[in-house]
Order: structure tokens, then C-alpha cells, then sequence
């Protein structure tokens, strides 16, 4: 029994000993291959034009298109590296009679340190960006091209469709504003607490809300998907909350190189996203 | 012999749930110290695994290097035809100075005491991580982040910064000559521009890292 007690210790001490810097095996690469049929998917790419659409479109966009009848997508895989054993895939979609690049991530990871596996049903936005000048095809991007009057139609005539999280995801937030804003439990049981909250994307894993009474407007975005329980466990990892009236300017040039305001113009479609679009709890 | 047999195996338990408790992979100094303030600032600019811009451990530091080379430029690299205060509100050699400045770096500022301080979220969050990296059975990827930050803070303030500038060598970002090194970093807000006379770095200069966009000079200001 004396052997076995110390057989035992050492197994659990070999077990707690702290791994090695460089026990890591060495970063792989994802070999370059054709973008991931799922982007490639007119259906998907409709999906991102809405989501564009609602978050990001101008007029001047729009107008921008006239006398277009072919609208072209720039889809391409991305090689990046990644963590051993991560096998994520990332893909870019560039809109090259607008001049905006997506990127798209469908998450597919383990954290170890929490136990918790991080998968994505589908690709979802991680970035969208607007490009100084016309940008060129990358040579390993594949084109799709759709008709651009029945992309509008579609457009339009989805402009009002909206998806809204389900009770338990309404749970999640709830608990979570409550959590990070000390907001008042009895005063939210009673309605004192006015939450906008915007309609789901099918292509970006993140949930937008308005807190009227506190003019706050907080995001949740996260790889771990917002149905995901583990994510709210640490929702303090997700959140991000801007004070609209302390963090709102016309133009970043009034604060050249600080990270800290939003634009007029991103609060307005987010207020339209939560307000118009959205639901009021 | 059953007593002892017990006796034994309560020890063993004991002893495992012993090393357990104490098994504190990664910790950050304390806020007051000045290491532990900076370490705070990089942490809290790079995405970790499971949140929204993650792509790797290794990205993420690159992020955290970038950003001090960022604080480091705008006290000790100002390019000519620039002031200090135009590019980063404020006049000063403390790179503390330079993350308190008013409305730079967002949830990092002074209080009324005048002494550096952090939004709640900012704690809130740092207090996840920390909670994350020490929960597993050995230090895994939360950990390396929190102690590279830490470790980072700590070289940077004690004898300079280490490290090669990816960006120190940037002379012209499309068809713009620009200063080479960064000045500005934003996190996910690429449909928008920084403002002023910042150039974004783009995808195929490495200008993305961490779930940050990072941003040089014009050469010549506006």
C-alpha cells in the first residue's frame, strides 16, 4: 500500500508540473487552397450584402451602382497562421464596385485553459473594411458574380426581416447588463430599464443593445458563439460598452489617433439597428 | 493498517488539492506599479482565445509589441513636421503620461487624486483572464498572454524596448509616403478612418494584429 501511495504522488505531481516554455509543437500553416464552398454560396454572399446593408451602406453606395448589371465578389481563402491544433478557416470577401473588403472567420478551436470548444456553425464577419482606392484581384481569388437587380430586390425587399435572440439568450443579457452596469434588478423588473436590442445576423456572431435611460450602447461580439454558455460565464471577455453622450463625434479627425469615440454616423445605424429594427425590452 | 492506508491516501488528496490551489500560472503586478499599469494597457488592447479578433497566440503578441512600439514612438520618435501634442495630446517623456492622456487610450485615464487609473470593465475583464488562465491544470495560452504582457512591461520600463518595429521601415503605404512606424492603433473600426494625418497600415503590411488596426503618419502633415 506504501508503493502504491507513492506511486500515486508521483503521478499527481508529474500531473501538476507546470509545462515547459517551447513544449508547444511548432505552428502550422494553412496549405493555400480554394475559398471554402460555403463562402462561395450565392445565398451566403446575399447574407453578407444584407448585413452590409443594414450596418455599413450609403446612399452614395447605392447610387454608386447605377447602370451595373453584373455585381462581382472577390472571394479567397486566407492563409494564416494559427495555434497548434486550431483549425479555423478564414476567408476575404472583397466588393470591388464598392470598395469594401470583409473578412470572415468559421471558428473551429479548443481553449484549454477553460474546457471549452470554440466552433462556429458558419463563417462570420470579424472586420469589414473600406479601401482608400479600387483594390486588385488577389490571383488566388475566386469571382462571383451575381445580378445586381435581383440582389437589390432581395435587398429591399428584406430590409425589415429581423431575427431576435430567444428567451435564453435574452436571459444571458439581461443577467450580463445587469452584472457589468449595476443596474437596478428591481428597477429593471418593473420596466425602469429601457433595452433596444437589434436583430441577430445570420453572418456576424455579435449582439448589439441600447440602454435608453443610460444613453449606452453595448456590444457583445465574440469567436465563441453568443448561443455558446460559456461565453456569458465570462461575458466581461465579450463586452464592450460605449457612453453615446461622453463618445460621440462627427469625425475621428476632431481626435486624430484615439481609440475612444464612434462617429455620429456609426452611433445613427446602430441606434436604427436597436431602436428601428430592433426590440424593446 | 487501514487507518494508515486512509491516512495515506487523505495526504495524497490533500497534497493534490494543495498544488491546485496553489497553482497560480500567470499574475500581473499590481495596478499602482507602474509595470503592472502598462501590462494592464496591453493587455486589454489584445484579443485572447474565444474573443471576437482572435487568430493566434502569436498574433496577439505581435499585437501587444506593436502597441508599446506605438507608446514608445510617440514619446521618443516624433517625425518631423509633427509635434509631440499632435499626435498624442500631450507633451511629456513618461509613457504613462502618453496612455493617460485625455481621451487616447479608452478606459485608461487619471482620477482626481491624479494617479492612473482603469474603467471597472477594464478590471472586470482583466479579472476573467486572470480567473481563466489559473483555472486549468497547467499554464496554457491565457497564461502566456498575461505573463507576456507582464514580462514585457516590466523589460520595457526597466531598459527599453525589445524587439525589432515591423513598422519602423514603412516609406510608403498606397502610393503615400508616409513616417514608417505606427502612432495610432483602433480595434475593429477599419470602415473608419482614425482621422487627422493617419495612414492605416494595410493586411499586406502586417497592419492587422490582435484584432487591432494599426496606423502610420502622413510624411507630410495636412
Amino acid at each position: 500500500m506504501k508503493r502504491l501511495c507513492w506511486l500515486l504522488l508521483i503521478f499527481v505531481l508529474a500531473a501538476h508540473w507546470p509545462a515547459q516554455a517551447g513544449e508547444t509543437p511548432s505552428a502550422v500553416f494553412a496549405a493555400p487552397s480554394s475559398p471554402p464552398a460555403e463562402v462561395l454560396a450565392e445565398t451566403y454572399l446575399y447574407d453578407i450584402m444584407g448585413h452590409l446593408y443594414r450596418w455599413y451602406l450609403d446612399e452614395s453606395d447605392i447610387e454608386g451602382l447605377a447602370g451595373i448589371r453584373q455585381f462581382p465578389f472577390w472571394v479567397r481563402r486566407l492563409t494564416v497562421e494559427l495555434d497548434p491544433g486550431d483549425r479555423s478557416q478564414l476567408a476575404e470577401i472583397v466588393l470591388p464596385l464598392l470598395n469594401l473588403a470583409v473578412r470572415v472567420k468559421k471558428a473551429d478551436y479548443t481553449i484549454e485553459d477553460w474546457g471549452v470548444a470554440v466552433t462556429s456553425k458558419t463563417f462570420r464577419i470579424i472586420n469589414v473594411a473600406r479601401m482608400s482606392e479600387p483594390p486588385a484581384q488577389a490571383a488566388e481569388a475566386v469571382e462571383v458574380t451575381v445580378e445586381l437587380a435581383q440582389m437589390k430586390d432581395y435587398l429591399f425587399a428584406t430590409r425589415e426581416r429581423a431575427q431576435y435572440p430567444d428567451d435564453v439568450l435574452r436571459a444571458h443579457l439581461r443577467a450580463a447588463l445587469l452584472a457589468n452596469f449595476q443596474l437596478e434588478p428591481d428597477k429593471a423588473n418593473v420596466g425602469g430599464h429601457i433595452v433596444h436590442v437589434a436583430p441577430l445576423s445570420p453572418v456576424a456572431n455579435e449582439l448589439w443593445a441600447f440602454v435608453e435611460d443610460k444613453k449606452l450602447l453595448v456590444r457583445f461580439a465574440a469567436d465563441l458563439d453568443l448561443d455558446n454558455p460559456a461565453l456569458w460565464e465570462h461575458q466581461a471577455i465579450a463586452i464592450r460598452t460605449y457612453d453615446l453622450l461622453r463618445q460621440t463625434v462627427v469625425s475621428l479627425h476632431e481626435m486624430p489617433g484615439s481609440n475612444e469615440f464612434l462617429t455620429r454616423d456609426q452611433v445613427g445605424r446602430a441606434l436604427f439597428n436597436c431602436i428601428l429594427l430592433g426590440r424593446k425590452y | 493498517m487501514r487507518a494508515k492506508n486512509i491516512q495515506c491516501v487523505a495526504v495524497v488528496l490533500l497534497l493534490t488539492m494543495a498544488i491546485r490551489a496553489a497553482a497560480q500560472f500567470a499574475t500581473l503586478e499590481a495596478p499602482a506599479a507602474p509595470a503592472g499599469y502598462l501590462a494592464r494597457l496591453l493587455v486589454n488592447e489584445a484579443a485572447f482565445p474565444g474573443e471576437r479578433g482572435y487568430v493566434s497566440e502569436m498574433d496577439s503578441k505581435a499585437a501587444m509589441l506593436s502597441i508599446l512600439w506605438v507608446l514608445h514612438s510617440r514619446v521618443h520618435h516624433i517625425p518631423a513636421g509633427y509635434s509631440q501634442k499632435q499626435i498624442c495630446a500631450v507633451n511629456t517623456d513618461d509613457v504613462l503620461a502618453v496612455i493617460t492622456a485625455p481621451n487616447q487610450c479608452e478606459g485608461f485615464f487619471r482620477n482626481a487624486a491624479g494617479q492612473p487609473d482603469v474603467e471597472p470593465r477594464v478590471t472586470a475583464r482583466l479579472e476573467n483572464l486572470l480567473r481563466i488562465a489559473n483555472s486549468g491544470e497547467a499554464p496554457g495560452r491565457f497564461a502566456g498572454l498575461l505573463n507576456f504582457a507582464q514580462g514585457l512591461a516590466t523589460a520595457y520600463l526597466a531598459g527599453g524596448i525589445p524587439g525589432a518595429d515591423r513598422y519602423a521601415g514603412l516609406t510608403v503605404v498606397n502610393r503615400l509616403a508616409v513616417t514608417g512606424r505606427a502612432y495610432a492603433w483602433m480595434t475593429d473600426q477599419d470602415f473608419y478612418d482614425p482621422g487627422g494625418n493617419f495612414v492605416t497600415i494595410p493586411d499586406s503590411l502586417e497592419g492587422s494584429l490582435g484584432g487591432n488596426r494599426f496606423f502610420t503618419l502622413r510624411k507630410e502633415p495636412k
